[in-house]
C-alpha cells in the first residue's frame, strides 16, 4: 500500500494504519535523528514526537511533497529545535558553512587504506548538519530539492553542506591513515 | 542547458550524482566532467566508498521498536481517553451551572416567608422532643444491617460518622426503650445519651 493511502488511513484515525507507518519508518528516522542527537533516550523521545505529530496532522498532508520527505521534515524540525533548548552552543549552522577546506589533495591512498570502521568513527566526528546531509544523501537517497526541503534551507546550502562533509571526512580518515 | 553547469559546481553535484537524483541535464554535465577529469574521477570514488560505508553503518544502539510503538499506542489511547473524560465533564459542568442559575433565579425573586415551607409540612416542636444518642456502630456492620436498625426505631442519623466512627442518632421513642433497643443490639458497640 502507498504510503499516502496509509496516511490517509491514519487521518481517519487507523491506529493499524499508524502501526503499520511507524514500522516502515521509525528505523529510518532514528539513524536520521541519531546523526544530530547521539543520546538514545533523547532520539527515542523525538520518534515518538514525530509519530504522535504525524497521527494528529495527518490530515493536514497536502501531497505537495512525498510522505517521506514530509516526515523527515517534521522530524528534522523536531530535532533542531529540541537541540535549540538543550544544547543551543551546538547548533549554528552558519559557523558550519566556514569550515576551512583543508582537506588532503591526496584521494587515492585514501581510498585504499580506508577501513568501514574509520568511516563510521569519522561519521560520527561530523557536525550534526553534515551528518544529516549525508545521511539523507547516501542512506536515504534523497535529491538536494527533497534535502533542502526537509531542512528548510536553499538548495545550495545543501550542496555545501554535502561538500564541506566530504572535505571533513577526508580531513579525518588522513588523521587516522597517519597523514596518507 | 549542460553548459550551464560550471565546472565548479559539477564537484557539488557529484553526490547526488551517485545517488541518482540529479536531472538528466546535470546528468549529462556531470558525466561529461568525468571523462574529461582524473581528479573528479576519484573524488567520484571516494564518494562511492562513503556511501557504502554509509550505508553499513548501522548505530551502536538498536532503535527503539517495538517498545516505542507500545509507547506511542499507550500515549494515543490515554490522549483519546483524556479527551472522552473532558467532554463528559464538560456537560456535567454545563448542567451544574444550569442548575445553579435557576436556582439563583428562584431565589432572586424574593418570595414571601409563607412559600418556604419544610418538605415535611410546618416545623412543630417534635423535633424538640426527640431523644438523641451518640452509637458506635460495630465496623463491620453493613449498611443493610444499620439501616434496618435504625427503621426498626424509627430513627435517623443526623451527624457522623466523626473521625472515630461516631454517630448521633435521633428518635422519637422514649430514652428508655431506645436505649434498650440499641444496647440489645449486636451491631451497635456504644451509646451515649445526648438529650
Amino acid at each position: 500500500m502507498e504510503d499516502v493511502q496509509v496516511l490517509s488511513m491514519i487521518a481517519g484515525g487507523d491506529q493499524q494504519a499508524l502501526a503499520e507507518f511507524y514500522n516502515r519508518y521509525e528505523s529510518r528516522l532514528y539513524r536520521f535523528i541519531k546523526s544530530k542527537l547521539p543520546d538514545y533516550f533523547e532520539a527515542a523521545d523525538i520518534i515518538n514526537e514525530v509519530f504522535l505529530e504525524v497521527w494528529h496532522k495527518a490530515a493536514s498532508f497536502q501531497q505537495r511533497s512525498k510522505v517521506s520527505t514530509w516526515l523527515f521534515s517534521i522530524a528534522y524540525f523536531k530535532t533542531v529545535d529540541h537541540l535549540r533548548k538543550t544544547r543551543p552552543d551546538n547548533l549554528s549552522a552558519e559557523q558550519l558553512e566556514s569550515i576551512e577546506d583543508d582537506a588532503p589533495a591526496a584521494l587515492s591512498g585514501l581510498i585504499q587504506q580506508q577501513t568501514a570502521d574509520q568511516v563510521h568513527h569519522c561519521i560520527e566526528t561530523l557536525k550534526p548538519d553534515h551528518q544529516s546531509v549525508m545521511q539523507l544523501t547516501f542512506f536515504e537517497e534523497l535529491s538536494y530539492k527533497e534535502i533542502a526541503e526537509i531542512m528548510q534551507c536553499p538548495e545550495n546550502t545543501v550542496k555545501t553542506r554535502m561538500f564541506h562533509a566530504k572535505q571533513a571526512m577526508k580531513k579525518c580518515l588522513h588523521r587516522l591513515l597517519g597523514g596518507v | 542547458m549542460t553548459e550551464q553547469i560550471s565546472p565548479e559546481h559539477i564537484e557539488f553535484l557529484l553526490p547526488f550524482y551517485l545517488n541518482g537524483t540529479l536531472s538528466d541535464d546535470e546528468k549529462e554535465a556531470v558525466e561529461e566532467a568525468l571523462e574529461q577529469s582524473v581528479a573528479l574521477r576519484e573524488e567520484l570514488a571516494f564518494l562511492q566508498q562513503i556511501q557504502s560505508d554509509v550505508k553499513s553503518y548501522e548505530p551502536a544502539q538498536a532503535s527503539p521498536g517495538e517498545l516505542g510503538l507500545k509507547r506511542l499506542q499507550r500515549q494515543i489511547n490515554s490522549q483519546a481517553n483524556t479527551a472522552g473524560n473532558t467532554t463528559k465533564w464538560r456537560f456535567v459542568a454545563i448542567a451544574a451551572t444550569c442548575l445553579l442559575v435557576l436556582q439563583t433565579t428562584l431565589i432572586g425573586l424574593s418570595p414571601s416567608t409563607e412559600l418556604y415551607l419544610p418538605a415535611g409540612g410546618k416545623p412543630t416542636t417534635i423535633a424538640v422532643n426527640k431523644t438523641m444518642f451518640r452509637v458506635a456502630f460495630d465496623p463491620m456492620a453493613t449498611e443493610a444491617s444499620i439501616r434496618s436498625l435504625l427503621l426498626d426505631l424509627d430513627a435517623q442519623i443526623i451527624e457522623g460518622p466523626s473521625a472515630i466512627g461516631l454517630y448521633v442518632v435521633s428518635t422519637e421513642q422514649t430514652e428508655e426503650d431506645a436505649l434498650n433497643s440499641l444496647q440489645s443490639h449486636t451491631i451497635v458497640e456504644s451509646v451515649q445519651i445526648i438529650k
